[in-house]
């Protein structure tokens, strides 16, 4: 992408003997005191099984790194204590292993902050501390963490090959900041400090598979985001925009826009109705900067001698700051202020952890709303034309505005066989339109359309498809008190309330 | 791999005298029941277009398969063999002397063709009638030296399955077979006569998809017969009518009798006499059971849809016995000729050149199901998944006649699009500010306009605008730099319609 990027490696890589050589005493003797705040995290964890969602799947142990930070807290990434059920911490040299919960976690940004119940945990130890700056291409930085292949603290070296925006893996959905370095990065290094100057700036969080030494880590700025968030005591998230913009490198666009040629900036193209931005700015509205800064026909602007993307400036604001733009709209120049927040949205699928999935069974056929985490169960069978359906409502609800009044779509998800549902061995994966005639806007609206059958029978109609599934009203009850005994289901449904559901 | 491994000699004698012996008593069989001299060597040159540059023409591919001599001057083969074909030849097995054939009719629906070449010098076969299941048949092919090798096979089901090089189903017979079939077109003789062709042979189950002969009789009966109708359609989907609830819900007592009409398609002889929620009963004087068989005097218990496609033509009018309000009726119902050109999303297993347009670089064609196919075995996954959705979900279902969904399929870079050239496989809604729903609205509104140079795909709130005083220096440009021949590819109206199969010379 850079070719500069490459030359500068490869210079690098000549020079890397004396630097080792000559560099190598003074890391070591130096990272002492960092060295006994990394902590090794054991964890328990039960995840959701989106399949039977009565339960969880069985509990898996397994490790990750952390470090101790001010205030008696320790931070780790929160894909090492998602899902957990008990969680242990230990220091370096220390057989005592001590329960620790969680205090914050962002799911959004792959950072938790967790508390020891014993306070003795951090006798002698010194918090670590972050850098003020992010490090600089080439820099030399160290990774210490507890990755496989050891019980002990480990040490790898690398440098800063890449700051670039790349996507967060435990979310599935969210882009921000990363820190790609070329330092041996492994499992059980997650969530392990990254030191320049024995200084904290990034946490080890993740690699791209059959790739060499490519070790992706949360660079300070994301990390000062989540520090800053959680001040108040409550993590909000990013901010969410919501608009879809085109350069105007396009002359003739321009013109159509009316846009004067002494200036620059991106086309508004697409709104979502659930971000920040919705009824703030429309399609063909021109944003010509951001915060005061201009931004280019590209969508960059200039900071501190870079070309960064305009949301670069969203990324660091928090959801009680504003966003300043002048725009171009109908031939004039127009202040615009977008005050930043986080609407709750259904329709982002991004994937959960610690939330049970609701569902409602009936006559043994198993109702849950359509979500990243289910469809991640379908494995081989994402390659049907169903599961291909539902791949597309996850990308394009929103842009193809398939929503109606819709907040959640909900899928047949599966079924207990049962004498009561012995014909009804079809139609899963498929969106429930209506139930006994009421619409199915959410899972909520199950439980009050069951109060209404047809003629004696549940009529079932799914989008797209003619043919209903349809049951014996009266049937149903009784044969539900035998699956629940059968299947040991505890409960027919988990619905939350639309409150909590926010 | 067993004759290279080190055998005792003692087994390594047993073994060979044993092989001798099975070769001698099937060379003496061969010769009382297989017909001599009707099959040949079937070569063929083919090329098909490419989908995302509708202009160029990808790599030939060499295909070679077996026809069978039915006819002076005339052969039967599958129509895959033949299928985007450049060049037709034939061969004696074994021999290199090769005449060209021309190919008169092939049907990708049915995967039947039929070709003339000089057929001097061969036997025509002999129709067989229907066999059942359990029938054994032997299979013929030749090696490299033209030796004939023949294989006995078993029928072992007849059933409606999906062609192998079209997504359509038609009946179909499975044969168990016992030798490595290498191509297409083996001939499948019963008792002399034939039987079927080799659409297909898997070496993993040893199990071949024979083309009955039912069907290829039939193809030949309407080609000779022009003009050429093809397969019949009723113009409707319906689904097993089994639950007893849902046979109680539309108010039926339990017999184990009829299917549940799910929707006609507008303009049909289905959509003039059934609607949704309709029961058939009987189709053309059979009785339909609740999972939508019936007796096929011929073959047994098979889906509806051979009686639809398989035993009728289009224009005729059959007897269907409906159930609606409660009570059941005769009615008449005319059947339809399969029209691809009808759907949404036509299916173009031809592989016919897409019309298309390159405007300011912007290639702009029809949404079809060869462009999504041409994409290989994960095309679902490699293709705007709103492309593959339209396909997937309501193909066949255009909301008005005629109607298509238009596409762009990329852009070529030049200085008049700069800003949208990373753009690709999006769907076009408008384009001049004016609907488009089908390429020729795409013509008309470019020859009205005297030019494109407002797109707006779907979703965006915003045309894409270029400079229509650069267009025509654009074009020329665009032309010249990236080898398009011709900016456009626009169908002759007399053209458009049943697609019929012009190759060979």
């Amino acid at each position: 992408m850079h070719p500069s990027l490459i030359r500068f490696s490869g210079i690098f890589r000549s020079l890397l003997l004396i630097v080792a050589l000559g560099g190598a005493l003074s890391v070591f003797a130096g990272i002492d005191q960092q060295r006994l705040s990394v902590v090794k995290i054991y964890v328990t964890i039960q995840q959701e099984d989106f399949r039977q969602p009565w339960q969880s799947s069985p509990p898996m142990s397994g490790s990750g790194s952390g470090f101790i930070i001010k205030g008696k807290r320790l931070m780790t990434n929160a894909h090492v204590v998602s899902d957990a059920r008990f969680i242990e911490v230990q220091r370096e040299g220390d057989t005592r292993k001590y329960p620790a919960h969680v205090l914050f976690i962002a799911h959004d940004c792959d950072i938790a902050v967790l508390e020891v119940n014993d306070d003795s945990f951090f006798e002698e130890t010194t918090p670590l501390t972050f850098g003020s700056s992010l490090p600089s291409l080439n820099d030399a930085v160290i990774v210490l963490g507890y990755p496989m292949g050891g019980g002990r603290l480990s040490l790898t070296k690398g440098v800063v090959s890449r700051i670039d925006y790349n996507l967060y893996a435990h979310s599935s959905i969210d882009s921000h900041l990363v820190m790609q370095v070329d330092a041996a990065i492994n499992p059980g290094n997650s969530g392990g400090p990254v030191l320049f100057h024995n200084k904290v700036i990034g946490i080890a969080f993740q690699g791209i598979a059959a790739s060499q030494n490519i070790g992706y880590t949360i660079p300070l700025p994301v990390i000062d985001h989540f520090l800053k968030d959680i001040e108040d005591g409550v993590y909000d998230g990013y901010p969410e925009m919501g608009a879809e913009h085109l350069s105007t490198e396009n002359p003739a666009l321009r013109a159509s826009l009316g846009l004067p040629a002494s200036v620059s900036g991106v086309v508004v193209a697409f709104v979502d109705s659930f971000g920040a931005a919705a009824d703030l700015l429309k399609p063909r509205d021109v944003l010509l900067s951001i915060d005061g800064h201009p931004i280019a026909n590209d969508g960059t602007v200039r900071l501190d001698d870079n070309s960064v993307e305009y949301t670069e400036f969203i990324e660091r604001k928090q959801c009680t700051e504003s966003i300043f733009f002048t725009i171009w709209r109908e031939n004039k120049t127009v202040a615009v202020v977008v005050p930043l927040k986080r609407k709750p949205d259904p329709f982002i699928f991004r994937q959960t952890y610690d939330e049970k999935p609701e569902y409602l069974i009936i006559g043994g056929m198993i109702f849950s709303p359509l979500s990243r985490g289910y469809l991640a169960t379908l494995g081989t069978e994402l390659n049907t034309p169903t599961a291909q359906h539902l791949l597309y409502i996850v990308r394009y609800a929103k842009l193809d505005n398939l929503i109606k009044d819709r907040s959640q779509f909900v899928l047949l998800i599966g079924r207990l066989p049962h004498p009561v549902n012995t014909y009804c061995a079809s139609h899963f994966n498929q969106i429930l339109s209506s139930v006994n005639g009421v619409p199915i806007r959410n899972i909520s609206d199950l439980p009050e359309a069951f109060k209404k059958p047809a003629q004696g029978f549940h009529v079932f109609r799914f989008e797209g498809r003619d043919d209903p599934l349809i049951m014996d009203a009266g049937q149903t009850v009784k044969a539900d008190a035998e699956i629940m005994e059968h299947y040991s289901i505890p409960s027919l449904s988990h619905i939350l309330s639309q409150e909590t559901r926010k | 791999m067993t004759l290279h491994s080190p055998v005792n000699p003692f087994i390594r004698r047993i073994w060979f005298l044993t092989c001798l012996i099975v070769f001698f008593r099937s060379a003496a069989e061969a010769e009382t029941t297989l017909p001599p001299n009707c099959v040949v060597e079937v070569l063929v040159t083919a090329q098909k277009f490419d989908s995302h540059f509708p202009w160029k023409k990808n790599r030939p591919e060499s295909r070679a398969g077996y026809g069978i001599v039915i006819a002076d001057g005339k052969l039967i083969t599958t129509e895959d063999l033949v299928r985007n074909a450049m060049l037709v030849e034939i061969q004696r097995p074994g021999r290199a002397v090769k005449t060209t054939a021309r190919v008169i009719e092939a049907d990708p629906r049915i995967n039947a063709a039929l070709l003339a070449a000089p057929t001097e010098g061969y036997t025509p076969i002999e129709w067989g009638a229907p066999v059942g299941t359990g029938a054994k048949v032997q299979i013929v092919q030749f090696d490299d030296a033209g030796q004939q090798q023949s294989g006995e096979g078993r029928i072992t089901g007849i059933q409606i399955s999906q062609l192998p090089n079209a997504p359509l189903s038609i009946l179909t017979f499975q044969a168990l077979t016992d030798l490595k079939l290498e191509r297409v077109g083996s001939p499948a003789f019963h008792e002399g006569k034939l039987a079927g062709l080799i659409m297909e042979y898997d070496d993993a189950a040893q199990t071949s998809q024979v083309l009955p002969t039912a069907i290829l009789k039939r193809f030949l009966d309407d080609v000779n017969a022009p003009p050429y109708r093809g397969i019949a359609v009723a113009g409707m989907t319906w689904a097993p009518l089994v639950a007893p609830a849902n046979r109680k819900f539309y108010g039926f007592t339990d017999d184990d009798q009829g299917v549940l009409v799910l929707r006609t398609i507008p303009g049909s002889g289905a959509a003039a006499v059934l609607q949704s929620g309709d029961v058939i009963l009987k189709w053309d004087g059979y009785a339909i059971d609740s999972q939508g068989y019936y007796n096929d005097p011929d073959f047994g218990r098979l889906m509806l849809i051979h009686q639809i496609s398989g035993r009728r033509h289009p224009g005729d009018t059959i007897t269907v016995t409906r159930w609606r309000n409660q009570k059941s009726e005769e009615v008449q119902l005319k059947l339809d000729a399969y029209n691809d050109s009808k759907s949404l999303v036509p299916l173009n297993i031809e592989g016919v050149q897409a019309e298309y347009l390159v405007e300011g670089g912007f290639i702009f064609r029809e949404l079809t199901a060869d462009y999504l196919l041409a994409a290989g075995a994960q095309w679902m996954v490699r293709t705007n998944p709103r492309l593959v959705d339209i396909y997937l979900t309501r193909a066949q279902v255009p909301v008005k006649p005629g109607e298509r969904i238009i596409i762009l399929t990329g852009v070529l870079p030049d200085p008049i699009n700069v800003g949208y050239q990373e753009i690709r496989d999006e769907l076009v809604t408008h384009l001049n500010g004016k609907p488009v729903s089908s390429i020729r609205d795409v013509f008309a509104i470019r020859d009205q306009d005297g030019g494109i140079t407002r797109i707006r795909l779907k979703t965006l709130g915003l045309d894409l605008v270029m400079d229509k005083a650069m267009l025509a220096d654009a074009n020329r440009r665009i032309a010249m730099l990236y080898g398009i021949p011709k900016r456009e590819y626009r169908k002759s109206q007399a053209a458009v319609g049943p697609l019929r199969s012009a190759v060979g010379n």
